[in-house]
């Protein structure tokens, strides 16, 4: 994720919730929402985390003005 | 989401009552698949690929479909090409259904030695396997690729020619033609390295293992005449089932119930379809449900083992132990489709630990074997091998104590994961001081040829959708009903949360797990979430119950309901004292106020505790023979807070065995042409009772804030740390490192060989 930031870790944005962050990320990173968001969804393989939990609302997380998001691999467990 | 104020004192919770199914179970009353039967039944059986790559240029049924006894035929061109093909599972990601639905029938290439064909239903097995050896199919070998390097290697042979990648943020294109990558970091690994003051690198190579279930695949299938369509089956989760079944049949899921029987095991292997499309397809065609058995044979030919790895590692420290750099390349094997246990594999790998500056690479590779699928804490066992033998060695190293060590370094609270949130509430530190103050931890190793190891696991765990119903009876006694299969002792686990809840006695509780049609939707029975996120459920669903219940007390006595006060199983009335009921007799008088009362909640809990646990092995190798024998074997673990403490010792036990299983014995043998070599029990060996010690399993408690109780999954991560801890206990014994599993005797006298010599 750091090569499509062109290394920078921590971006602050703007947003309602996750998808609106995306969304305000998208003028910054433009390749970056593409692979965030496909079919309208969150991309294959990715999960969101939202203030330390990761969360079942994807796209439609609400965010507080503080929130931190991280987007993460999907884990999956047996 | 808020945390829950969890109680000081628990009154069931933590107790250790009979669970109800057990006499049933033990008596063999209880009902399994292969218990069930239809009037008019006929048995399915499947023509599985002889080759482990090939493509199918014709499939000739006729002398199948002549064949006396034979009701129906069918092959991949009997079952829709799928429109709809991406299902979102959650927070395990998504799921291409075409794949599924390839893997159960193949369409236009056979990717493993034992891909389904086709399909026969007969009057009985026999003639259905008779008939199924008379389909005649014209193939075209392909060259197989078995391993994760060779698949990754130039000139690859190519499994699937549209194949897109799965990878987390990967490019569009291809990683490499067989396998998509994912990517972790933080911190600066180069500047981590150069501050190290000692750096080791390795490489460790492990094999495909089965999730070794006892009972096998069966399903019973049945198109009703109306269209219906009603499955029994054994599986990890119905509504999996039911929505998988819809969507490589295009049919409404609604048309489709599934109900689940008891489980013989499953350990992650039965969370997806099999034979349950073709069951559905033959009943469709012949009119008769059918049923189809898996054999032992078919079973580890064709169903989700779990992946072999390449793995190579690096980690750098400072001379007083401090982890300063870290970096980790996982090549896991995805089997004939893409998805394997990379992510939390990967994920896994090193997070236990404070290590400021990580680099992680996962690869997610396609090669000629079945798709992998779940086992118990995915992706993890290879990868904590891997670092807890480098861990291990970075300790001798530098001479300092291995549980100190990892105290120096352990993850806490707060601590940033390699996943860049901060860590939720963990009792790290609590496991590894518990391991210190052991007895076992301070015994003297004793004898020649022994030696002890420690390992330390970690596993995430997941929370995911659960629904329950409760409904009160007229005497007080109340039904549980919920949508998560039974894996574990959770009927009573449930059913403890639902008294602890309601203020009355567990055997008051009367659980069961419901089908599609009679409950709510639940996510499988995996990730260790039943006891934690079923259980939230059900404690939702109890305050529900306890509402209505006051709210005819207040009737009752006629006052405001905020004037009731509810206190472990009785209802008093604030502004008399005299007054109280206790459940069973507001129980009684529901009738006469407005009727029963029942409640249905269905949670997607996010407080998610993640699992850690350290194991501390004792062993004794024979320098003649190679073989090691388990001496004593202590687990420590924390459960947040064990509901039921004997079936929190029984997964503890559970997965350890499974553990030592991968570590000493369990693999896949295939030849050069990629057929399995060991496709009985016999020959693909898992330990037995004679194999191990007890297992005395420690359990601590650090409460899980995102549960009403305090519970964290316990399922998984036994299974995690066995090998590592095996492999350090072998090199205390006899002086040789093990990069490889499982470690054979073979193997092992070779080693032994190779240093005397």
């Amino acid at each position: 994720m750091r090569e499509l930031t062109g290394g920078t870790e921590k971006v602050a944005v703007d947003g309602d919730n996750v998808r609106e962050a995306i969304r305000a990320l998208e003028s910054l990173y433009p390749n970056l929402a593409g692979l965030l968001i496909q079919n309208d969804q969150l991309g294959k393989g990715i999960a969101v985390a939202v203030d330390g939990r990761i969360v079942r609302r994807g796209l439609y997380e609400p965010l507080r003005s503080d929130s931190e998001i991280h987007f993460i691999p999907a884990l999956g467990a047996g | 989401m808020n945390d829950y104020v969890i109680p000081e004192k628990l009154r069931v919770v933590g107790t250790t009552p009979i669970r109800p199914d057990g006499h049933d179970k033990v008596t063999g009353r209880a009902k399994f698949g292969d218990d069930f039967h239809l009037p008019s039944m006929l048995h399915g059986k499947v023509l599985r690929s002889p080759h482990a790559h090939a493509r199918i240029k014709s499939i000739d049924t006729s002398h199948a479909e002549a064949f006396p006894g034979v009701h129906a035929v069918v092959t991949a061109a009997d079952f829709p090409k799928i429109t709809s093909n991406v299902i979102d599972a959650g927070e395990a990601g998504q799921i291409d259904m075409q794949d599924v639905a390839d893997n159960c029938i193949a369409r236009e290439k056979v990717f493993y030695d034992g891909h389904a064909v086709a399909a026969v239903a007969a009057d009985n097995a026999h003639i259905a396997e008779e008939a199924a050896n008379l389909i005649q199919v014209d193939y075209e070998l392909l060259d197989p690729v078995m391993d994760v390097r060779s698949a990754m290697a130039d000139n690859a042979p190519v499994l699937h020619d549209d194949f897109l990648p799965g990878a987390f943020l990967a490019p569009t294109e291809k990683a490499l033609p067989n396998a998509s990558k994912l990517e972790l970091a933080m911190g600066d690994v180069s500047t981590g390295f150069d501050e190290a003051d000692i750096v080791i690198e390795r490489e460790f190579t492990t094999e495909t293992v089965h999730q070794g279930y006892i009972e096998t695949h069966i399903v019973t299938a049945q198109w009703g005449a109306n269209g219906m369509v009603t499955v029994w089956t054994t599986t990890q989760g119905q509504f999996a089932i039911r929505d998988q079944l819809a969507l490589v049949l295009e049919l409404p899921m609604s048309a489709i119930t599934v109900i689940p029987l008891e489980i013989g095991g499953g350990f992650g292997g039965k969370d997806s379809i099999y034979i349950d499309p073709l069951a559905v397809v033959l009943s469709k065609q012949s009119g008769r449900p059918v049923k189809m058995v898996m054999n032992r044979a078919e079973t580890l030919r064709a169903t989700g083992p779990s992946s072999g790895t390449y793995i190579k590692a690096r980690l750098g420290a400072k001379t007083d132990g401090t982890l300063v750099a870290a970096e980790f390349h996982g090549a896991y094997e995805a089997g004939a489709y893409s998805g394997g246990p990379v992510a939390p594999g990967v994920s896994t790998a090193l997070t236990r630990y404070n290590i400021p500056n990580v680099k992680i690479e996962g690869y997610d590779v396609l090669v000629n074997k079945p798709k992998m699928k779940p086992y118990r804490a995915p992706g993890a066992t290879p990868s904590n091998f891997a670092i807890e033998t480098m861990i291990d060695e970075l300790c001798r190293e530098l001479k300092l104590d291995p549980v100190e060590f990892r105290l120096r370094n352990a993850l806490t609270t707060g601590d940033r994961l390699v996943l860049g949130f901060p860590c939720p509430e963990i009792g790290g530190v609590e496991i590894l001081k518990a391991v210190q103050n052991h007895a076992h931890y301070q015994s003297d190793i004793g004898g020649p040829h022994r030696g002890r190891g420690l390992a330390y696991g970690f596993w995430f765990g997941a929370g995911l959708p659960s629904s329950a119903d409760l409904m009160v009876n007229s005497d007080g006694t109340v039904q549980l009903c919920s949508g998560s299969p039974d894996m574990s002792g959770t009927r009573i686990t449930l059913a403890m949360q639902a008294a602890e809840a309601l203020g009355i006695e567990p055997s008051d509780i009367f659980p069961s797990v419901g089908d599609t049609t009679s409950v709510g939707y639940s996510f499988q029975t995996v990730a260790s979430r039943t006891t934690f996120a079923t259980g939230i459920a059900v404690y939702q669903a109890a305050q529900d119950i306890l509402a209505q219940m006051a709210e005819r007390a207040a009737l009752i006595w006629q006052i405001a309901t905020d004037n009731i006060l509810i206190d472990c199983g009785r209802f008093l009335n604030e502004t008399n004292i005299q007054q109280c009921f206790t459940f069973k007799e507001l129980a009684g008088k529901l009738d006469g106020t407005g009727g029963p009362i029942a409640a249905r909640a269905l949670a997607s809990p996010e407080g998610v505790g993640f699992q850690i646990t350290a194991h501390l092995v004792d062993l004794a190798v024979d320098p003649e023979t190679g073989k090691i024998d388990i001496l004593r074997y202590t687990a420590f673990q924390d459960a947040g807070k064990a509901v039921h403490p004997d079936f929190v010792e029984g997964q503890i036990q559970g997965g350890t065995v499974q553990g030592i299983g991968w570590a000493l014995n369990e693999e896949y043998f295939y030849d050069e042409a990629g057929h399995l070599k060991n496709t009985s029990l016999l020959d693909y060996r898992m330990p037995t009772i004679l194999d191990v010690p007890n297992i005395e399993a420690v359990i601590l408690e650090t409460p899980n804030p995102g549960h009403p109780y305090g519970v964290r999954g316990v399922g998984e991560v036994p299974i995690v740390p066995p090998a590592a801890a095996i492999a350090n206990a072998l090199y205390d014994a006899a002086g040789i490192r093990m990069n490889t599993l499982p470690m054979t005797p073979a193997k092992i006298l070779d080693k032994l060989n190779s240093v005397t010599h």
